[in-house]
């Protein structure tokens, strides 16, 4: 009898395993979890990402299926991006993050001023702004005494570069004074995005998770006007 | 078709003095190629003794696994990119087209004043290691990263052709935008196609196609300014 059921977990566990990336299994798995990502979602979340004032409700739907997860562990307490609009995923920053590398590289085109070095430099600039704004956040977190997983942060402080990408595209379209006005407004409303995120993801506390939450949004603002270069684009 | 076994004509044995002269001029059989001459084997076959080796060896192109027929019909395939594609091309992971591409596009630069090999090569990589990353994690069937990397050499070839007009052309202006929009779009197209009906992934087209043309937007960046 007990043969039996460790035949069919090993067999059940090999079938999964064929799937995976060999020797990373627990981390691929979790890794697939931020990139099941669908059509809809992405349009949903850019509504979010640009509208956050119009949403109501920012909780996160738990996974009720656990049977359904990969190897039903701790990690997949939430549900997938694609059934959960609240849920983050690393698709978007991701394709965000190379769309602001490769905008940037054109506005210093058109202004002659483009080398394939650009490319490079602006990418690992934003890189380590980002690195340094999660630590951040995860410090944060810790003096809260919070719950953080690191790849959510990494999602949530990531969405800042769809923001970066829209300023810009206006900035090219409009010139810098366009670009300054969707500055200031996407900031706002990323910064607004990471508040009401952030407060969900906390539990309640002392006053001072009030605070460090508002700093969040705060840092979101100030690494959106950072990391953004209009010194290229026509005034 | 590879200098098969119809046309081989077994070395006389006891070839002696005739067998090493033959030998001596073209030691390592280099001339006894894909569909040229006499097989390797007539070489070195009983002029002097461990010799017997190289009579059954097959021609150097099939044993170096290049294909022209396969390489010339997946490059008519990115050319015109069309519903569907014979599944036993997507199943080869060649280099060689791809290869060939990423040179011809790193000379075209050059001639036009341009010396980024070295950043064809760094782009190439990381973006094809990153994107087959990309289509492992978003896709139910796995992909390795050198069939990704075929894939996407092949379709270089719009971008290709983009730098080839940009040698006598200045790209920086509208036209060239407008080229190179419609580069970017071409071989967008013909590799999600590719990806699309190898990793049976039609309903996640878009979220595919972008990543692709990322990439592509990087080749044809160092193509126009």
């Amino acid at each position: 009898m007990l043969n039996m059921g460790g035949t069919m977990a090993k067999s059940f566990i090999s079938s999964n395993m064929a799937r995976y990336q060999p020797g990373v299994s627990g981390f691929w798995a979790l890794l697939k979890h931020y990139f099941a990502v669908d059509n809809a979602y992405v349009l949903r979340k850019f509504k979010v990402l640009l509208l956050p004032v119009l949403k109501k409700s920012w909780h996160r739907v738990p996974a009720e299926e656990a049977g359904a997860a990969q190897d039903g562990s701790a990690q997949f307490k939430f549900a997938r991006p694609c059934v959960d609009e609240n849920a983050p995923d690393l698709y978007l920053p991701l394709m965000a993050f190379i769309t602001h590398a490769l905008i940037s590289g054109f506005v210093k085109g058109r202004a002659s001023n483009f080398t394939p070095e650009v490319l490079v430099e602006v990418t690992s600039s934003a890189m380590v702004v980002q690195l340094l704004e999660v630590l951040l956040v995860r410090l944060g977190l810790y003096l809260l005494g919070a719950p953080a997983a690191m790849l959510d942060l990494v999602a949530f402080t990531g969405y800042k570069f769809v923001a970066l990408c829209i300023n810009m595209a206006v900035g090219i379209a409009l010139g810098r004074t366009g670009y300054y006005v969707a500055l200031v407004y996407t900031g706002l409303m990323t910064a607004y995005f990471m508040l009401k995120t952030m407060a969900c993801a906390v539990p309640l506390g002392p006053a001072s998770r009030d605070v460090m939450i508002a700093g969040f949004a705060a840092l979101q603002f100030a690494s959106i006007w950072w990391l953004g270069d209009p010194k290229d684009l026509e005034p | 078709m590879y200098g098969g076994s119809d046309s081989f004509t077994p070395p006389p044995s006891g070839g002696g003095y005739s067998g090493a002269g033959s030998y001596a001029s073209d030691p390592i059989g280099l001339t006894h190629g894909y569909g040229i001459g006499q097989p390797v084997g007539a070489v070195g076959g009983g002029a002097y003794p461990g010799a017997g080796q190289f009579d059954n060896e097959p021609p150097l192109l099939e044993e170096l696994g290049i294909n022209f027929e396969h390489i010339w019909a997946k490059t008519r395939a990115v050319l015109v990119p069309t519903r569907r594609i014979e599944s036993a091309y997507l199943d080869e992971t060649d280099l060689a087209g791809p290869l060939v591409f990423a040179l011809v596009f790193g000379t075209c630069l050059l001639l036009a004043g341009k010396l980024h090999f070295g950043y064809i090569y760094g782009f190439g990589a990381f973006g094809c290691g990153a994107l087959s990353l990309v289509l492992n994690l978003m896709g139910d069937r796995p992909i390795d990263a050198w069939r990704t990397t075929s894939v996407l050499g092949y379709c270089l070839l719009p971008v290709v052709l983009l730098s080839a007009v940009g040698i006598a052309l200045d790209l920086s202006g509208r036209v060239g935008l407008a080229l190179a929009g419609a580069a970017v779009a071409w071989s967008c197209t013909a590799a999600t196609k590719l990806f699309e009906q190898y990793l049976d992934m039609r309903h996640q087209r878009w979220l595919i196609a972008y990543p692709i043309g990322l990439l592509y937007c990087c080749f044809v960046l160092m193509a126009i300014f």
